[in-house]
């Protein structure tokens, strides 16, 4: 395993480099094989991995020292166990099928090359965020997904939108990202180091509960609510869909919002050592997931809506991994990995039958021209809606019932909350379906839309089966011996909360099927009849507009103030008299340079007098003074 | 018969100092034999001999010989120097035909004379004793005060010699009269003999004043204020070649010494020298860095940033640690690639141009012309100023941290704050490399000759890798540091 693990590294970072470096000299062929082919490679690393740890292996391995000086040393060590195994198969196997979605969706675009480097160069950085063993190349890692969603939301850097979005995502992931920092910082002051193995061993050095362990666990969560789009930095998600759809797929539905579940996973000693802190995770976690829900409900553009809803599937996760059940969180992690993108890339197929219009209003009809398109998305909303046996059934069902059965009120009532957001998911997922994909399958379509090619339909169709089966993947036995066996619950209750559960879904289907497929009068008539709740709705409940009046505009104000009066005035000012300072001293000195060697030699002696003029102070004054 | 085992001689110890002797001598007698105009294979043999001489340390790596009579030893740290000094002179002796033709000063004894230099300097890094130190630093000195005049026919290059000259038998003075009364003091020439008698006995008035002319002569040679005077005078009038081998292998050479005297001699006495060595270190720093800022000639700012960064090295001596040697050591070996690659890079623009190109107007727009050495000189200004990821930041970095540890604060907030008005030159530089030419139509490419584009890049990727992967650098570093007698 110690050689396999930084090969499933090295296979990425060398289809970055060939395409980076050579991609605009290759035929396009070659980009896309180079592209695909070595996440598809990585992820057959992996999988020999699993078996690997399966059989019970880990590994902490140091393979080589950065620096060091005296007790501060950055090693880079591999830490692969069962966590970090779901992570890597998860971003290599879903991060293949898109990559090769990608060939075919990209085909056309002038910028091929530049799209698989980067999307290789996100994939490396996930995987060295997974599988590092100490924080700084966790931050690394971390800083290298946060560049890489930059450049691929900005893709199309000629859309003005794309930049801006592009531009909101990278300030809200540096917040986080100084958070982190932050966080790893007060980490090593108290615990003096850096690696994990060495944090958790020392952590019972700190209070249980205390100031300390509570401020490395909120500034650690600093950076995982802002990469994973949770309230309140949660703004740029929306935003970020101004990216090509291979990207919302991977970077801002399947992976890398997922990086702060994550964290908070891997951090989960010291998350269970700091019971406050947990607790605002699962709050957080429980808010956006209904926050998200709500405002998903009425929004009109697909990959929008997609977006609230990952945003929303986080917060579930955030709920469970603050609630202590963490193997529940990385289950849903990983059906939420299947059904989003399944879902994100059958939204792609549309977008390009719509020639890139995202508006569901415009679309309907779709059962006809786009069937594999139609059933596999259907697939996917059933999965994320929570129908019985499929996939997303039993890991949201999971989360749901460790919140209801939770020793606190506070934790049952989160689990309320997050019952009536399984309701309300249900509902806005069958919105967007009745109306993107058309109820009424008899009517007549003009457009002729076409299916999109083999290479986009094969990853979606398989997806499309994970998303139905992955929910009997044995994921919470595989992780026991990183968080632990799971509190059990019994069969009644179990049972009881799944119908509850369903029931609830069940009512949000019913909600839609009327509003949206059966009457659709009646939905216009509603929305005027709510028009103050509709407009909260559509408008984000203005958060947007609330950061531009706190933040953006003192910020610009700020700015103009300080280019406009302080520097002109005030630093130039400063530092024109440090300039005229220091060069009045440097010329002044620059004269002592007079090219006569008695001078020189008059200096040797003036030094020499200095320090025997210290000997003498020492031995006469300080020595004889008792 | 005498008993020779008695005097402990073990050739093996010096054998790269051997080795480089010999070279000398081989080069001396083949410069009569073959014609003028084949002078440069003496360079060919002389790089050989240096590269023998390279293998020649291998063996002391980890070695602690102590021969002649504990008058020179052969170990880690000798070894460490040995390294730094064969390959910079190697390197030297590469780039010189191309440029002494240029200077129509190809003459065959430069090699005999550089190689002799270079033979005092490997014998200070190893020596032990107080005279074999003497006797390494006049071997270097005289050596290097007929270099600087090697310009035979040049009026500056000959100012330069005489005040080198002039000013360097002022330094030994200093130097030899603290060696006499340090043996007056203690009744031992041997370092180790000393290091005994003071960590007995404690100091002495004797002690201190020979300990003070003692730093005098040291910093004379490793060019620290306030005894740096003659050096941008000799810097800008030697042949530039010269300059380049003078400025990184002498330091270096004083370093070794001024390491293992004050390190591992005087460990005891700490609280004693501690000043004189601050005094200079914050002198340099200060004197360095403000003077450079107004230099217009590149060979002067680069001799005034030397003697800045000599003020840095000194910093990791203040400690008295171990880890504060070994950052030292660290420090000489990142000065030793990125100011070689700097003087490096003012050769070839003089090899071009002539004399007038050492002067900073004549770099404008180096950039459009000569890439290559722009690029190049890029880095090692970024490095000299000390600016991640380059080798100079963490040359920096590792010499702040035992001050930190040892709480010196002073010289710390000294170092600090003269290292961001470093930025100023350092970055002038750059800046008047990149700014276009004025003239319209820009001037063709010139090439740089292969060996030196070769050099260059080495250099360059040395100074960002081992910025990279600085342990690989400090770990040898720390080795050769923990220093026996």
């Amino acid at each position: 395993m110690s050689t396999l693990a930084p090969l499933v590294l090295l296979l990425p970072l060398a289809g970055f480099l060939v395409n980076a470096l050579f991609g605009r000299l290759l035929p396009r062929r070659v980009v896309a094989w180079v592209g695909a082919g070595s996440v598809g490679a990585s992820f057959l690393v992996v999988l020999a991995i699993f078996g690997q740890v399966l059989g019970g292996q880990r590994l902490d391995q140091t393979y080589w020292s950065w620096w060091s000086t005296g007790d501060f040393s950055v090693p880079f060590n591999l830490y692969i166990d069962p966590l970090s195994t779901l992570m890597m198969l998860v971003i290599t196997g879903v991060g293949f099928l898109i990559h090769a979605y990608s060939i075919g969706y990209m085909a056309d675009d002038p910028g091929y090359s530049r799209f698989f480097a980067e999307m290789n160069l996100f994939v490396l950085s996930m995987l060295l965020l997974v599988t590092s063993g100490n924080f700084v190349w966790l931050i690394v890692g971390w800083a290298g997904v946060g560049l890489c969603s930059y450049l691929l939301i900005g893709f199309w850097y000629e859309r003005t939108s794309a930049v801006l979005a592009a531009r909101k995502a990278f300030v809200m992931n540096v917040i986080g990202d100084v958070g982190m920092v932050f966080g790893a910082f007060v980490i090593f002051l108290n615990l003096r180091a850096l690696d994990y193995g060495t944090i958790f061993a020392r952590l019972h050095q700190l209070p249980r509960g205390g100031t300390v362990i509570t401020a490395i666990c909120l500034l650690l969560l600093v950076g995982a609510i802002a990469k994973s789009a949770q309230l309140p930095l949660h703004t740029w998600l929306p935003d970020a869909m101004e990216g090509p759809t291979p990207v919302s797929a991977l970077i801002h539905a399947a992976t890398m919002v997922t990086a702060g579940v994550y964290l908070v996973a891997r951090m989960h000693l010291l998350y269970d050592w700091a019971p406050t802190a947990a607790a605002v995770v699962a709050v957080i976690g429980a808010l956006t997931a209904f926050f998200a829900a709500t405002i998903g409900t009425v929004q009109v553009d697909i990959k929008r809506i997609l977006a609230y809803s990952t945003m929303s599937q986080i917060g579930y996760m955030f709920l469970a991994v603050g609630i202590g059940a963490y193997a529940a969180g990385m289950f849903h992690f990983m059906t939420h990995a299947f059904f989003k993108a399944l879902l994100f890339l059958a939204a792609g197929n549309v977008i390009h039958a719509f020639r890139d219009d995202q508006d569901i209003r415009h679309m309907g009809f779709l059962r006809r021209g786009l069937p594999i398109t139609f059933w596999t998305f259907l697939i996917g909303t059933l999965s994320i809606s929570g129908a019985p046996l499929l996939a997303g059934f039993w890991s949201k069902d999971e989360i749901i019932r460790s919140a209801l059965t939770g020793t606190n009120t506070l934790t049952v009532a989160l689990g309320v909350l997050a019952l009536i957001t399984a309701g309300l998911t249900a509902f806005y997922m069958f919105r967007l379906f009745f109306t993107a994909f058309g109820w009424e399958w008899l009517a007549h379509d003009e457009r002729h839309l076409h299916e999109a090619a083999r290479v986009q339909t094969v990853p979606v169709m398989v997806l499309a089966v994970f998303s139905v089966i992955g929910g009997y993947f044995a994921v919470g036995s595989f992780l026991n011996p990183v968080f632990g066996e799971a509190r059990q619950i019994g069969a009644g209750a179990q049972i009881g909360i799944g119908l509850v559960a369903v029931v609830t879904a069940l009512a949000g289907f019913l909600l839609a099927y009327q509003l949206y497929a059966r009457r659709p009068a009646l939905a216009p008539a509603i929305q005027a009849r709510l028009r103050p709740v509709h407009t909260l709705l559509w408008r984000k409940y203005f958060i947007d507009e609330l950061y531009d009046r706190i933040f953006v505009r003192p910020g610009y104000a700020l700015g103009a103030f300080l280019s406009g009066v302080f520097e002109p005035r005030v630093l130039d000012g400063l530092a024109a008299g440090v300039v005229s300072f220091v060069q009045l001293v440097a010329g002044d000195w620059r004269t002592w340079e007079t090219g006569r060697v008695r001078r020189y030699a008059l200096w040797t002696l003036g030094g020499a007098g200095v320090i025997a003029g210290y000997f003498a102070w020492v031995l006469l004054v300080a020595r004889s003074a008792p | 018969m005498i008993d020779t085992s008695r005097l402990g001689i073990d050739y093996g110890v010096l054998l790269p100092e051997l080795v480089v002797t010999a070279t000398a001598l081989l080069v001396l007698v083949l410069d009569l034999l073959i014609p003028p105009g084949r002078r440069r294979w003496l360079a060919a043999v002389s790089a050989l001999g240096l590269l023998l001489a390279l293998l020649a340390t291998v063996p002391l790596w980890g070695a602690d010989r102590s021969a002649f009579s504990g008058t020179v030893i052969g170990d880690s740290f000798a070894a460490f120097f040995d390294v730094i000094l064969l390959s910079t002179g190697l390197l030297t002796v590469l780039i010189s035909p191309r440029f002494l033709r240029s200077l129509g000063l190809e003459y065959g004894e430069y090699y005999v004379l550089t190689l002799a230099a270079m033979a005092g300097m490997m014998l200070l890094a190893a020596a032990t004793s107080l005279m074999t130190i003497f006797l390494g630093i006049e071997l270097l000195s005289i050596a290097l005060y007929v270099l600087a005049g090697f310009a035979r026919r040049n009026l500056r290059s000959q100012e330069s010699a005489l005040k080198y000259l002039l000013l360097g038998g002022f330094a030994s003075g200093f130097l030899l009269y603290g060696m006499a009364l340090i043996y007056g003091a203690t009744g031992a020439t041997t370092l180790h003999g000393i290091a005994q008698f003071v960590g007995a006995s404690g100091s002495s008035v004797l002690l201190l004043v020979g300990i003070g002319f003692l730093v005098v002569g040291l910093a004379f040679k490793a060019s620290a204020a306030p005894f740096h005077m003659w050096t941008p005078d000799v810097y800008q009038g030697a042949p530039t070649v010269v300059t380049t081998f003078m400025s990184v292998a002498t330091k270096a050479a004083a370093f070794a010494v001024i390491g293992r005297v004050f390190v591992a001699a005087f460990p005891t006495i700490r609280a004693d020298w501690y000043f004189p060595l601050a005094f200079v270190a914050i002198v340099s720093l200060g004197i360095g860095n403000f003077v450079a800022i107004t230099q217009s000639n590149l060979k002067r700012l680069l001799a005034y940033s030397g003697i800045a960064q000599a003020g840095y090295i000194l910093l990791g001596i203040l400690p008295g640690s171990s880890e504060g040697l070994a950052a030292s050591l660290f420090y000489v070996a990142a000065y030793a690639v990125m100011n070689f690659g700097a003087f490096a890079v003012v050769t070839a623009v003089e090899t071009r141009v002539g004399e007038g190109g050492t002067e900073i107007p004549a770099w404008t727009g180096l950039f459009y012309r000569q890439p290559l050495l722009a690029t190049t000189m890029t880095v090692f200004m970024l490095s000299l100023a000390g600016i991640p990821p380059t080798v100079g930041f963490f040359a920096k970095l590792f010499v702040f941290r035992p001050l930190v540890e040892a709480q010196l604060w002073a010289p710390l907030a000294v170092a600090i704050v003269t290292t961001v008005i470093s930025f100023y030159y350092y970055l002038r530089v750059v800046v008047v490399m990149l700014t276009a030419p004025e003239e319209a139509g820009r001037p063709a490419r010139e090439p740089v000759s292969r060996v030196m584009g070769a050099i260059l890049v080495f250099c360059s990727i040395a100074t960002i890798v081992l910025g990279v992967f600085p342990t690989v650098v400090f770990d040898w570093a720390r080795t050769a540091a923990a220093l026996h007698l």
